[in-house]
């Protein structure tokens, strides 16, 4: 075998430079006796490589440690496929196929982890992934023991030290706090904005000194999430220009003959501009001193304020409050949204996040039913909570009473109704508990639409992922 | 809704068409013809000069209609046909659910992208023209003299085609002579000048070999380039010394000219065919040099025979400017079907004769491959039929590792065997313990397609 090595790589050798190659006299015999030219020998040669090649590995092989099994059941290939159908084919964007995933973890099934994985730092994620995000976190940590310090900071990427530095901040408050400090300087506006929410994590008065640091730092995205976390743990009442100026778009109005009481109105504006400037203000606005500006406190303000003036108005409002505002400000906001709904999605979106869970469903129940919101805007906020429109529900609603009222005449449909239709049925496909996927199914399709359409894709998932009960 | 011949004669796009669709009236060509219960939609799958079958579809509310074949005219002769059965045959559709794939037509396709009639009536298509000449072309006189005249064309062209491999063969030690080293440096140029010579020589196969020779050993390590440039050297001599001797041997012939029709693979007495039930191990999606796209569709028997080949290969040749092509199947499909092989020392290109069941992704169970050395399976192959380029393998139990360079390798459980692969897969798929992984071998590198796993298949195409 030595030898065959020898001949192939003299062999070789000679045809690498060019020129004629010598048989080797054993090899007459393979030919008759005859003399083998170069196209002879190259066909032997390339045949002989070719049984004598075996693949040699040297060193170790480095294998992953295996992914581990997940305390849920993983979807049957029947569902999966059906998986793959709803988020390959419609959906293309990744906030669909999380909907998909989120829905089939509401119901207690795990995706193929070769369909979707979630990131180490990914939040939210449902519950049962966590064995898989603890691994991804092992595969992407560095060195057992390795710590991340200011020295050692630009060795990381920039996911790692954001990880690291809230693994800790969330382990060790000040040893966070003093990393932060220390690197924070070396990272672009946007990346230190991002350490900056870190400190939303067990924000205390021993971070007063650092956020006060930040007034002068040149990003005003910085500078704005610097106050609002001091305006969190040093109140503050005092109005700045920025609320003395935002204060200034509003008038307040006494209302009532016998028990007069107060409202906040908008004043109207007369260029775009003031617009854009008030939407500013509002990002570097403080609740408490805005209300004081206003001449009352977070809870007047609240009483007195006139939601449905303006959405982008409503908007800012609820964010400002959810931001800056203190426990009992937003308590009451929220008071009042339980009474009565008055907010839009977008504003309400801002706010869910402060509703206790177990009240989350009913309310959001009540909301598609109360008001008029559209079907798609409930699945763009209601995404932790998909999977718990029953049919009585759906069936209350004024986007499905619509829909219903377009499909009647499914022969005479035009563009625009077929496209609220794919809208409800993609909507509802992630937003219905399985029973209702399935009757949302034959109450939707028509004849233009079989129930095989692949528009009816994520409702077929849905419908396919009978399990825990919604909640 | 009643369609008349009529109306198919004024969306034929020529008389052309129309004859051809004439043609395919035949129950054989058809499968799954069917009609939903409104009777609005027709569908069909329609055996068409590619391994796979065309897939083609009607919508009797305003006519229009699409086929997958790659013919520019519209309608082709696909849908003109399958409205052809309708208006003349109407119960040869079966009424039922309407295919996903239909569907997906429906959803994707606006109202009124129909054939627009012809308003010239003179210059209309003929119905009644067109199925006379499909029967006038059963003359047996004619018949006789057109296959005299094949026979003839057939006898110039292996006369021509010997010629150009002679050529080639002369290359091959031009290139010898020159030097690997100058060779490799040249490679593309080279290529292409003999791939152009065997062109104009009739020997289009090897050309087209020729064309990707290139890609093939630039895909390997440097070092490992001069060997792979003699082994296919090494081929390319066997298999034109082969050929020459043997000039009419069908297997031969279609590795240096040109491929056997799918009908004379269906035709011939001697056609191996085996019934069983197959999955799609994978596909795969090439753009040549020469313009065409070849999709190969990779299926392994899960039942069936002993001794019967456990692999096959759809392959698929289609222009590039006809755009990408929807496939028929996906990866983890399983079906029953009898799989007619195209003549071959180690039989794998194949056709589908006949499909018996509606595809279903199922967890199949493939037998326990842990005894066989993987490259056993090749050496055998290599024994047939040397000039081969690659052979799928059936690889037991063991799992995906990286080397220190980063590069990647399967290793059996038992870790006496290591292949390396030509792509590292991603991260979470080195983390699987694969029960059974099915790829192709180069004789170099494994090209994965499919493993099971702990969590069911994986498609490493996905």
């Amino acid at each position: 075998m030595r030898e065959l090595t020898a001949t192939l790589s003299q062999l070789r050798q000679a045809w690498m430079i060019g020129g004629k190659a010598q048989a080797p006299q054993d090899w007459s015999a393979l030919f008759a006796g005859r003399t083998p030219n170069d196209l002879d020998l190259v066909a032997l040669t390339g045949q002989a490589f070719q049984f004598g090649y075996v693949p040699h590995q040297s060193g170790e092989l480095k294998f992953e440690t295996a992914l581990p099994v997940l305390d849920a059941p993983q979807l049957n290939a029947e569902q999966r496929l059906l998986f793959q159908r709803a988020t390959d084919r419609l959906t293309k964007n990744a906030r669909d196929l999380y909907d998909a995933v989120w829905l089939a973890g509401v119901r207690g099934y795990a995706v193929h982890p070769l369909d979707w994985m979630p990131a180490s730092a990914q939040t939210p994620v449902p519950a049962i992934y966590r064995p898989w995000q603890l691994w991804m976190e092992r595969i992407e940590a560095r060195a057992p023991g390795e710590v991340i310090t200011p020295e050692t900071w630009s060795d990381w990427s920039w996911t790692e030290r954001r990880a690291a530095a809230l693994e800790l901040r969330m382990q060790d408050l000040s040893a966070g706090r003093d990393l932060i400090a220390a690197v924070a300087a070396k990272e672009p506006a946007d990346k230190r904005a991002d350490l900056m929410r870190i400190f939303w994590h067990g924000l205390s008065v021993e971070d007063v000194p650092f956020l006060e640091s930040l007034s002068t730092d040149r990003s005003d995205k910085v500078k704005s999430i610097a106050t609002a976390l001091l305006a969190r743990v040093r109140r503050n009442a005092d109005p700045t220009d920025s609320e003395i100026e935002l204060a200034g778009f509003f008038s307040v109005k006494s209302k009532g003959v016998f028990n007069k009481s107060k409202s906040v109105e908008l004043n109207a504006i007369k260029i775009d501009a003031q617009r854009k400037r008030r939407l500013e203000l509002f990002d570097l606005a403080q609740f408490l001193p805005f209300a004081t500006a206003l001449g009352m406190s977070e809870i007047e303000l609240l009483d007195a304020w006139n939601f449905k003036q303006a959405e982008d108005v409503e908007n800012e409002f609820v964010i400002l409050v959810t931001r800056t505002g203190s426990e009992a400000a937003i308590a009451a906001l929220l008071a009042s949204q339980s009474k009565q709904i008055s907010l839009g999605p977008f504003a309400y979106s801002n706010l869910i996040s402060f509703v206790p869970e177990a009240e989350r469903v009913p309310m959001y129940k009540r909301m598609a039913v109360e008001t008029s919101v559209d079907l798609n805007q409930l699945d763009k906020m209601a995404m932790p909570l998909c999977g718990f429109l029953d049919r009585v529900t759906i069936e209350k609603t004024s986007g499905w009473k619509k829909a219903m009222a377009e499909n009647k005449d499914a022969k005479g449909q035009d563009e625009s109704a077929d496209f609220g239709l794919i809208i409800i049925a993609l909507s509802l496909g992630i937003l219905a508990t399985s029973e209702a996927a399935s009757w949302v199914i034959s109450q939707l399709s028509n004849p233009a639409f079989p129930v095989t359409h692949p528009i009816f894709d994520v409702l077929h998932f849905n419908a396919s992922l009978k399990g825990i009960p919604a909640p | 809704m009643t369609l008349t011949r009529a109306q198919i004669e004024s969306m034929a796009p020529d008389q052309a068409a129309l004859t051809a669709a004439g043609k395919l009236m035949k129950p054989a060509n058809w499968s799954g013809l069917g009609i939903d219960a409104d009777g609005g939609l027709i569908w069909g799958e329609c055996q068409g000069s590619g391994a796979n079958p065309y897939r083609v579809m009607a919508d009797l509310s305003d006519l229009g209609s699409k086929c997958t074949c790659p013919s520019r005219k519209f309608p082709c002769k696909h849908c003109l046909a399958l409205m052809w059965i309708k208006a003349d045959a109407a119960d040869r559709f079966a009424t039922g659910a309407i295919p996903e794939w239909v569907t997906e037509w429906l959803g994707r396709r606006r109202k009124g992208a129909v054939a627009t009639p012809k308003t010239t009536g003179g210059a209309s298509a003929s119905l009644a023209e067109s199925t006379a000449n499909v029967e006038t072309e059963i003359d047996p006189e004619a018949e006789a003299k057109k296959a005299a005249a094949a026979e003839k064309r057939a006898a110039k062209t292996t006369e021509t085609a010997i010629a150009a491999t002679e050529e080639l063969e002369a290359w091959i030690a031009d290139q010898l002579r020159l030097g690997l080293n100058s060779f490799l440096s040249d490679l593309h140029t080279r290529c292409r000048k003999i791939a152009s010579r065997l062109v104009d020589g009739k020997a289009a196969a090897l050309a087209s070999r020729l064309d990707e020779l290139p890609a093939r050993v630039l895909a390997l390590p440097a070092d490992d380039r001069v060997d792979a440039v003699l082994t296919e050297f090494s081929k390319l001599i066997l298999l034109v010394r082969a050929w020459r001797a043997t000039p009419d041997d069908a297997a031969l012939k279609r590795d240096v000219t040109a491929s056997e029709t799918r009908e004379a693979v269906l035709m011939s007495p001697d056609t191996q065919r085996v019934r069983a039930l197959w999955r799609v191990a994978g596909e795969r999606i090439e753009t040549r040099r020469d313009g065409l796209v070849s999709h190969a569709t990779w299926l392994e028997r899960i039942t069936g025979a002993d001794g019967a080949p456990h692999f096959a290969v759809l392959l698929d040749f289609f222009p590039a400017s006809a755009g990408k092509r929807a496939s028929t199947f996906k990866s983890g499909d399983c079906f029953d079907a009898e799989i007619a092989f195209y003549a071959a020392r180690v039989p794998l290109r194949a056709v589908i004769a006949e499909r018996h069941s509606v595809q279903t992704a199922i967890e199949a169970t493939l037998e326990d491959a842990s005894a066989r050395d993987p490259l056993e399976t090749w050496r055998e192959t290599l024994k047939r039929a040397p000039w081969s380029l690659e052979t799928p393998v059936r690889l037991s139990g063991g799992q995906i590792g990286l080397d220190a360079a980063g590069k990647a390798w399967w290793r059996s459980a038992d870790a006496r065997t290591a292949l390396p692969l030509s792509a590292a897969p991603e991260r979470r798929v080195l983390a699987l313990s694969l029960h059974a992984m099915t790829a192709l071998w180069n004789g170099r590198r494994l090209e994965a397609l499919s493993a099971q796993t702990d969590l069911g298949w994986v498609d490493f195409d996905a």
